[in-house]
């Protein structure tokens, strides 16, 4: 596919359906964004000790993360440099050495060839050749513990990149009175869909009331059996919550200015949650205390990371494509360092009851992604992102800031994806 | 002490599949203690919940409000309604607990069939059941699946 068909995929903020539906798409998306871009692989908490490691992946590639006997984290391609299988097999763990179990060759934790089985059956000039270590990712860089990579040798830094989102992602890190990490294990899910609707659905400020309808009836009844009316305001068109497109793709729902003063007043009515109010004083000072305890609770502040990460909720979300039509999803609760065991055990009760696969709210997203997937088949179907392009007000660092219902999050996502698909090289 | 044999731990465990397949979730609700937790571990069977997630991780509220979306009209994920098939197996009476409470484990297929899908988990269930005014009632369902580590198409998990 030229140059031409990319362009004309998003135009006057409308997406073609070819651009959810389209193998060559999906296949150009994988060169032209992530195997440029900044990618979320993993989290400093999940790689505390030398040869700690995760298994990840950029784009299709599959990585292995690993925190070196020399203390350095790399990202390094989870390919054997013989004939390219796969040299760990595990989601995480420890190990100093990873064993290719096809022929044998191992390599150390930082991916240098620890040694080749038969090595006299290579010829002496070939044998400088194929003793070739794991291909480190050229670029790792992290945020407050949150890992990034990209397998561009040159372009933008991490910081560059994440541009305007990094307060936003100050203000979940700084809900945990130390921080927060990514040790509690996680959850699951697939698609049969395309991986961009995830990245529009968890900025989308929207569809809440509409998709969610049963599970917010559920979560708002009062102790007499009757629905709270109230729930259903909280995402309405007239709620003073914002959706913000910041640039480069990034985005968030911004519910602080409705969720106003009653965040902390509900933090505080949880396990633990005089102690946590007490600690994130201590820690942050009450102002900023407040907003980030709000940004922390459920439905505080989402934010969106492009291409590939969210917060949701408790939850960190990656969002890693598999083909043009399946997308798997892992969810992570967040931990939030410094504060009580019991408020952090209360925080996982309310994300396995509201999210992941067997969740009141996530179980219903899927099924509209699934719908839309129905619905786009065939010739010419166009998806409308113009809600709220009148009133969204554009400052002069390029942040759209609109209504929380508005679509300014999900046009920021698309003029970054635009960009980088128009863009056929980078030097 | 009445005594669980395993022919009336067989009948419990069909008893319990039966009100799930035809979505009699009220009385399913009324099988459990009100003590009871109806647990799915995630990765990890033998987890600490206090420390990691779980996928679900049931108190009583918990449950009734599990049930409540399920029965509710805009359950969209439902909509059309998807049927659920147990097949229950392999049932023995694996421990009595000091309480008089019977640990029964056994395996089971469960199908979720909608939109033209059919999804199929395996799983391996502890229930641990107590005796309570002349009833058996549950006080643990755990349920261990076999693909924890899967990352499960939508309709995997509606209830196991």
């Amino acid at each position: 596919m030229g140059e031409a068909p990319f362009a004309t995929l998003y135009t006057d903020d409308r997406v073609a359906a070819s651009a959810y539906l389209s193998p060559e798409v999906f296949t150009a998306e994988q060169d032209r964004i992530f195997q440029r871009t900044w990618v979320y692989i993993a989290h400093e908490s999940q790689l505390p000790d030398p040869g700690s490691f995760r298994s990840s992946s950029i784009g299709r590639n599959p990585v292995l993360v690993v925190r070196g006997d020399d203390g350095v984290v790399r990202a390094l391609h989870n390919r054997c440099s013989h004939r390219g299988a796969t040299v760990c097999q595990l989601e995480g763990g420890r190990a100093t050495v990873f064993r290719c179990g096809y022929h044998g060759w191992t390599f150390r934790n930082d991916g240098q060839l620890a040694g080749i089985t038969y090595p006299d059956g290579y010829a002496e000039a070939d044998r400088a050749q194929v003793g070739k270590g794991l291909a480190p990712v050229p670029r790792v860089d992290s945020y407050r513990g949150f890992i990034f990579a990209s397998l561009a040798a040159h372009g933008p830094t991490l910081l560059e990149h994440l541009g305007h989102v990094t307060p936003y992602l100050d203000l979940r890190i700084d809900a945990g009175p130390a921080g927060l990490s990514a040790v509690s294990g996680q959850q699951r899910y697939s698609y049969p869909f395309n991986w961009k609707i995830q990245c529009e659905n968890v900025v989308d400020g929207y569809h809440a009331n509409f998709v969610h309808q049963s599970a917010l009836s559920v979560l708002g009844k009062r102790p007499d059996g009757s629905v709270s009316s109230k729930i259903f305001k909280i995402t309405n068109g007239d709620s003073p919550g914002r959706a913000v497109g910041l640039g480069n793709g990034h985005a968030v729902l911004d519910q602080r200015p409705t969720l106003g003063p009653t965040a902390v007043k509900v933090a505080l009515r949880r396990p633990g949650g005089p102690e946590y109010w007490e600690r994130m004083v201590a820690a942050h000072g009450e102002d900023r205390a407040r907003d980030a305890v709000t940004a922390g609770s459920g439905e505080g502040l989402n934010v969106f990371v492009f291409p590939n990460l969210a917060f949701v909720s408790q939850q960190i979300r990656v969002i890693r494509p598999m083909t043009v039509g399946l997308t798997h999803v892992d969810l992570l609760p967040t931990w939030l360092d410094g504060a009580p065991d019991e408020f952090n055990t209360d925080r996982l009760r309310m994300h396995e009851l509201t999210y992941g696969p067997a969740g009141l709210i996530g179980p219903d997203d899927l099924e509209m992604f699934e719908r839309v997937g129905r619905g786009l088949q065939g010739d010419g179907a166009m998806v409308d992102l113009r809600r709220g392009r009148e009133t969204v007000e554009v400052d002069e660092r390029g942040v759209s800031d609109g209504q929380l219902t508005t679509e300014a999050p999900q046009r920021s996502f698309w003029h970054a994806w635009r960009d980088a698909m128009l863009t056929e090289s980078v030097s | 002490m009445t005594e669980l044999t395993r022919v009336a731990a067989e009948d419990f465990l069909y008893e319990e599949a039966a009100l799930i397949d035809e979505r009699r979730f009220d009385e399913w609700l009324a099988l459990f203690a009100d003590d009871g937790l109806y647990w799915v571990p995630g990765d990890d069977p033998d987890l600490d919940p206090t420390r990691q997630v779980s996928i679900i991780y049931d108190d009583a509220t918990r449950r009734r409000s599990r049930v409540e979306r399920l029965q509710h009209r805009s359950n969209w994920r439902d909509d059309p309604e998807g049927r659920l098939l147990h097949l229950v197996s392999n049932v023995r009476i694996s421990g009595i607990g000091a309480d008089g409470a019977v640990e029964v484990r056994s395996n089971q297929l469960v199908t979720h069939s909608r939109s033209g899908r059919d999804v199929t988990v395996a799983v391996a269930c502890t229930h641990r059941l107590r005796r309570t005014e002349g009833r058996w009632l549950i006080v643990l369902k755990k349920v261990c699946l076999m693909a924890a580590e899967h990352y499960l198409p939508p309709g995997a998990i509606v209830l196991l």
